[in-house]
């Protein structure tokens, strides 16, 4: 039974969410199994702390369940779940003093490769990243760890798609020059 | 001839990078920058970047796998049933479910009837639930305190007191979910020797707290707060009972509010008395959290959940009759057995049984009653029935079969029942059940020749507590 929903796309499960029976629990579960990784990844990005991402996770998925409710065309799931969560993240942002948990710290480096100059660029381009203001860094995270389109970006964020087209520009642009000059900083 | 100078050659490099040209196009760039050195280092460190972030993204994706936990608190957030049960089994480990049935048969003059008196007692333990089980009018306390250690410090400590007076309890605490201004450290194991210290650290020292205690206890719930004010509200108390399976919840959400930025005070901040009703309950904190509104009124929610279900406790009382005796006589059994799965359709127990047999055809004299020991594998499902003859009336049915192999004196019995249980009605907590199946018992002799067998139709009367 659960094949059976496996198959469908993620359109035609969201659109069983809407009867909010068995058929949804299950149609639910499978697009939970779809694109939760990405989502609680995506939290945790944004926010740097794993107990603040899961609850912002959780809440974003009851929050993609209930409006199901609601007559609605559904192209992008995983856009609108970035979408829900991104909004989550920003209220809490908005209203928390924000602090790093030692532990969130600590999951960042754990999960460095073997190869120390992969690990060091990496390091780098974290570092370039966290530097960039935040209109450039949130349509370039959603374009280079979410791989979402422009057009989905632009939806999200709600900027025009020749803004996001430009910011991600910079962004890129900013990322190669603060790399270069970090590595020129390592080197001497 | 395209322009790759300034910024539009990066543009070009990133793109090209990125995928994002026809194959035509790419060629074309391609070649453009492998014949110029200084493009092609630029699209070398470009491409090194683009790779670390490949890199980068995989591993945090690997790192972010949901635990399987969070799907279930997801799934109960969605009053979800059958996902998240499914989920709730695989992530529960029930470290030790232990089921005792105890029975006992008293004959009766011959062929007719006997009775069985089974007895289920049951232990259920696992990482983020725990069992109470406790004698009649005994009191069972759970104390959780919060203190503020110093004014200068900007440390809190809570306190999960468990006092129970059964020697059997134990409750693990390792669910915390809190935002970033509080870290509890919860997943100790209390019990009721210990005392164990919780350390919550405030981060930010200039707050009101506003501290809700939502406990699903079946209690009452003592505050005491030196200096505070303390506000209780919304207190509900529910007790369903359901087919079996007593569900006691009672919701206490307590509210604290202090302004005790700089004081010195010890912050008790809530106290749950527990008065069980001679059951078990089955715990869990599941919902630690701290949640400030805003940047000066914080909340900490705890939110404590304790469910009674059919799991956890098993007190039985079960009298069978045999219908047709052939040529074995009665058998009486005691038996117990240890919960080795309980899956959601099914439960799985694996018994040791001690049966006394009398041989009645061979020499007609129950005086001559065999025992001996023997292990047997008890299945009991609903789910069966539900698929049947729907949930309605699958509601009251419970279906069973029960495979037992063992030794007596002459040789080796085999027993193979199966039948099902029917809620006949409910006295407060007792279930009250008819069962009724078909047995058939074979028994050898040492030397392998056949004694004999038995088969009919058994019924029987089950109290539950």
């Amino acid at each position: 039974m659960a094949n059976k929903f496996e198959e469908f796309d993620d359109a035609e499960l969201y659109s069983l969410l809407k009867n909010q029976d068995s058929n949804s629990e299950k149609a639910f579960s499978v697009l939970y199994d779809r694109h939760s990784q990405r989502l609680f990844a995506y939290c945790k990005r944004f926010l740097n702390n794993r107990e603040a991402a899961q609850d912002i996770f959780q809440e974003a998925f009851v929050k993609f369940y209930n409006a199901s409710r609601q007559e609605r065309i559904m192209t992008n799931v995983p856009a609108f779940l970035l979408r829900i969560a991104r909004n989550l993240c920003l209220n809490y942002k908005r209203t928390e003093i924000y602090h790093i948990a030692f532990e969130d710290y600590m999951t960042d480096t754990s999960s460095f490769d073997s190869d120390e100059n992969t690990n060091d660029l990496i390091s780098l381009v974290r570092i370039a990243i966290e530097q960039l203001p935040d209109e450039y860094k949130e349509p370039f995270i959603l374009r280079e760890y979410e791989g979402l389109g422009y057009a989905d970006i632009a939806e999200i964020t709600g900027e025009s798609l020749s803004n996001i087209k430009v910011r991600i520009h910079r962004a890129k642009l900013r990322i190669k020059d603060i790399v270069a000059e970090l590595e020129s900083v390592g080197q001497k | 001839m395209k322009d790759l100078n300034g910024h539009n050659s990066f543009e070009i490099i990133q793109k090209l990078i990125d995928g994002e040209f026809s194959s035509t196009e790419a060629q074309e760039y391609s070649n453009i920058i492998n014949s110029d050195a200084g493009l092609k280092s630029e699209y070398d460190k470009y491409h090194k970047i683009k790779n670390s972030i490949n890199s980068d993204k995989k591993s945090q994706l690997d790192n972010s796998v949901p635990t399987s936990q969070m799907k279930n608190n997801l799934f109960k957030e969605l009053n979800f049933g059958t996902g998240a049960n499914t989920v709730a089994n695989a992530n529960r480990f029930n470290l030790s479910s232990l089921s005792w049935m105890l029975d006992f048969k008293t004959s009766v003059p011959a062929g007719i009837a006997f009775v069985v008196v089974s007895a289920f007692l049951l232990f259920n333990n696992s990482k983020e639930s725990s069992t109470i089980n406790k004698d009649n009018n005994k009191e069972n306390t759970s104390k959780i305190a919060i203190t503020k250690s110093s004014a200068n410090s900007d440390e809190v400590v809570t306190k999960f007191n468990n006092k129970f007076d059964n020697s059997n309890n134990s409750t693990n605490l390792n669910s915390s979910k809190n935002h970033n201004q509080v870290t509890i450290d919860n997943g100790k194991n209390l019990d009721k020797n210990n005392n164990q210290k919780t350390v919550v650290k405030l981060r930010d020292k200039s707050i009101d707290k506003s501290i809700i205690s939502k406990n699903q206890i079946n209690a009452g719930n003592d505050l005491s707060l030196n200096g505070n004010n303390i506000s209780n509200k919304n207190i509900k108390n529910s007790n369903n009972s359901n087919n079996g399976v007593i569900n006691s919840e009672v919701k206490t959400e307590t509210e604290i509010k202090t302004n005790n930025e700089d004081s010195n005070n010890t912050l008790l901040i809530a106290e749950n008395t527990l008065n069980l009703n001679n059951f078990d309950i089955n715990k869990e904190f599941d919902n630690i959290r701290y949640s400030p509104n805003n940047k000066n009124i914080n909340t900490i929610v705890f939110k404590s959940k304790y469910n009674k279900t059919d799991d956890n406790s098993k007190l039985g009382l079960t009298i069978l009759s045999l219908s047709q005796n052939t040529n074995l006589g009665k058998d009486y059994v005691i038996a117990g057995y240890y919960k080795v799965n309980k899956g959601e359709s099914y439960n799985l127990e694996l018994g040791l049984e001690f049966n006394s047999v009398m041989l009645q055809t061979l020499n007609n004299n129950t005086s001559n009653a065999l025992f001996g020991p023997g292990i047997g594998l008890r299945l009991q499902s609903n789910k069966i029935l539900q698929s049947l003859i729907g949930d309605e009336f699958a509601e009251i049915l419970n279906g069973y079969t029960m495979a037992s192999v063992g030794s007596v004196t002459p040789g080796t019995y085999y027993k193979l029942s199966a039948g099902m249980q029917v809620k006949l009605f409910q006295v407060s907590n007792i279930n009250f059940e008819l069962m009724t199946g078909y047995e058939y018992f074979s028994l050898m002799q040492a030397n392998s020749s056949f004694v004999g067998n038995r088969s009919g139709l058994v019924s029987g009367f089950v109290i539950k507590f």
